[in-house]
């Protein structure tokens, strides 16, 4: 190979990996379908992607007695969350270790985690779905408002993998 | 090839020479023949300094103003704008690189910022969610093949830091599975680009700090995880090869240094023996280490005079029971203070030697 050639590649590289990393969000976001989640929020920075408002969906909390899996299958593992419809929000209808058939779903790692303050025995579950970026200084707001009762969070999702795509007030 | 010395080194040669030359030792053409085998290193470029630095500023600005996330433009476009940067000045640099070669690379630096601000404003766009470690190993690999193209060396151990980065960023995020890729990568690196000490150095650190990786993932006991690294210290540090030993030496010394002042925590040594007596292992652990370290001193090693000091200063704040902790002070000071005397008066009139 040439020079040129090789320096064109060395360019072409980061250049498809950066459209790479849009694919599977785009795509979701153009063809996913939509959920709106009950939320918490507060508002941290992050040094290279900037202010972003922290968000705990109720989701991220599974109660112990809903997954019926040996505790080795559970801690650290991807697993699959099933949601079901219920008024306004979609809520945990039932855990999986394999692909749900049909349905709405997301993947997410749980986490064994015992809360000492609540009493609560539950799964922390990461969908990877907790941060929501905003401009520097306006997350404040939006803070203020989760203190008060709370956002709502609006995720497009497309085979267990979800986008979070906006936040508003309830 | 001609051996590489630095402009001071190269004038003290050239100066005794002439000395040699004065005093009949050699001739005037032995002298220009081993002047000739000299090369001077070239020092920092001053114009290659400036150019470089601004491109890194420039970088750190498109980077910070993708963090600001500035809703005046939208992000498809703020996107367009980043994927327009990065082709400009790549084709820039690559133009440039024949008349005005140190702008030109710096304009390809630039090109790598702006490449990491794109992998930054994706996250950002579609709100990935944790701590986005992943943006680190894609910069990393975004950079290294031009790294390779341009045989760069600094563009390498930038590749090689953020690679660092990201390894140290997936603490309790699950297994390291490119390290198993990337360790190699950065010491063949290393033998691709002339044998780079900097590289060495930094492919070194990035292998220490996966092994660590290693170790926080199947949950290794504190105790055995200082133990291991202070045994790797003392590896690095003991063990002779031609491989730029003094690179290895450094670094084996600070890491048995740090890893030996961890050992001399006695709540750590719970996991091996009874709590009663970990106190006691502890302090016979942290005699020996500073024994040995004494006779580091004497064969030269200034590290360890900083970890003597490190071990005494921890001791120093380690109890509020002031009486016995001064017992302990005053007897230790006393003794090395008889030592210190008993050598001194050894050397004068034995046959000389030195220590350091």
């Amino acid at each position: 190979m040439t020079k040129r050639k090789t320096f064109l590649l060395a360019v072409a590289i980061p250049f498809f990996i950066l459209l790479a990393m849009t694919i599977k969000p785009q795509a979701t976001v153009l063809f996913g379908k939509e959920l709106v989640l009950e939320t918490k929020a507060y508002d941290p920075t992050d040094l290279f992607r900037g202010d972003y408002v922290a968000i705990n969906f109720a989701i991220s909390d599974v109660p112990k007695s809903m997954v019926n899996l040996s505790q080795d299958k559970i801690h650290n593992k991807n697993l699959y969350v099933s949601l079901k419809q219920e008024g306004k929000y979609y809520v945990i209808d039932q855990v999986s270790d394999t692909k749900p058939k049909q349905g709405v779903y997301l993947k997410g790692k749980f986490q064994d985690m015992f809360n000492p303050f609540d009493g609560i025995d539950n799964y922390r579950v990461d969908y990877s779905l907790d941060k929501y970026f905003v401009e520097q200084g306006s997350g404040k707001d939006l803070e203020q408002e989760s203190i008060k009762g709370g956002l709502v969070g609006t995720v497009k999702v497309l085979g267990g993998y979800g986008v979070l795509t906006g936040i508003e007030r309830r | 090839m001609k051996r590489q010395i630095t402009k001071g080194n190269f004038s003290l040669v050239s100066k005794e020479l002439d000395h040699f030359e004065s005093a009949a030792l050699i001739t005037g053409e032995q002298k220009t023949g081993i002047l000739e085998i000299y090369e001077v290193k070239s020092g920092l470029n001053f114009i290659r300094v400036v150019v470089t630095i601004g491109a890194i500023l420039v970088g750190l600005g498109v980077l910070s103003f993708i963090a600001s996330n500035w809703d005046g433009i939208s992000h498809f476009v703020k996107l367009l704008i980043i994927f327009g940067v990065f082709g400009g000045v790549n084709l820039t640099g690559y133009i440039l690189s024949e008349d005005n070669p140190r702008t030109g690379r710096s304009l390809i630096y630039l090109g790598t910022l702006v490449y990491g601000a794109g992998i930054f404003l994706i996250g950002q766009m579609y709100n990935f969610g944790g701590d986005f470690p992943t943006a680190f190993l894609l910069w990393s690999l975004g950079v290294m093949p031009m790294a390779f193209q341009l045989k760069d060396k600094y563009l390498m151990l930038f590749a090689n830091i953020l690679f660092g980065v990201y390894l140290f960023g997936l603490f309790d995020q699950g297994f390291p599975y490119a390290g198993w890729v990337g360790i190699p990568i950065v010491y063949l690196a290393f033998n691709y680009f002339d044998k780079s000490r900097l590289l060495l150095f930094f492919a070194n650190l990035t292998s220490l700090s996966f092994i660590l990786q290693i170790t926080l993932r199947y949950e290794v006991e504190s105790l055995y995880v200082a133990l291991l690294f202070f045994f790797i210290g003392l590896v690095m540090y003991g063990v002779r090869h031609n491989l730029e030993p003094d690179i290895f030496r450094v670094q084996g010394n600070i890491l048995f240094g740090v890893t030996g002042v961890i050992l001399t925590i006695p709540d750590l040594w719970e996991v091996l023996i009874s709590v009663q007596s970990t106190r006691l292992v502890s302090i016979l652990f942290a005699l020996a280490f500073v024994i040995s370290l004494f006779f580091l001193i004497r064969k030269g090693s200034l590290i360890s005079l900083i970890f003597v000091c490190v071990t005494i200063f921890r001791y120093y704040t380690d109890t509020f029971a002031f009486l016995p902790k001064s017992l302990f002070f005053i007897v230790g000071g006393l003794l090395l203070l008889g030592f210190g005397f008993y050598f001194e008066r050894m050397m004068k009139s034995g046959k000389g030697g030195k220590i350091a």
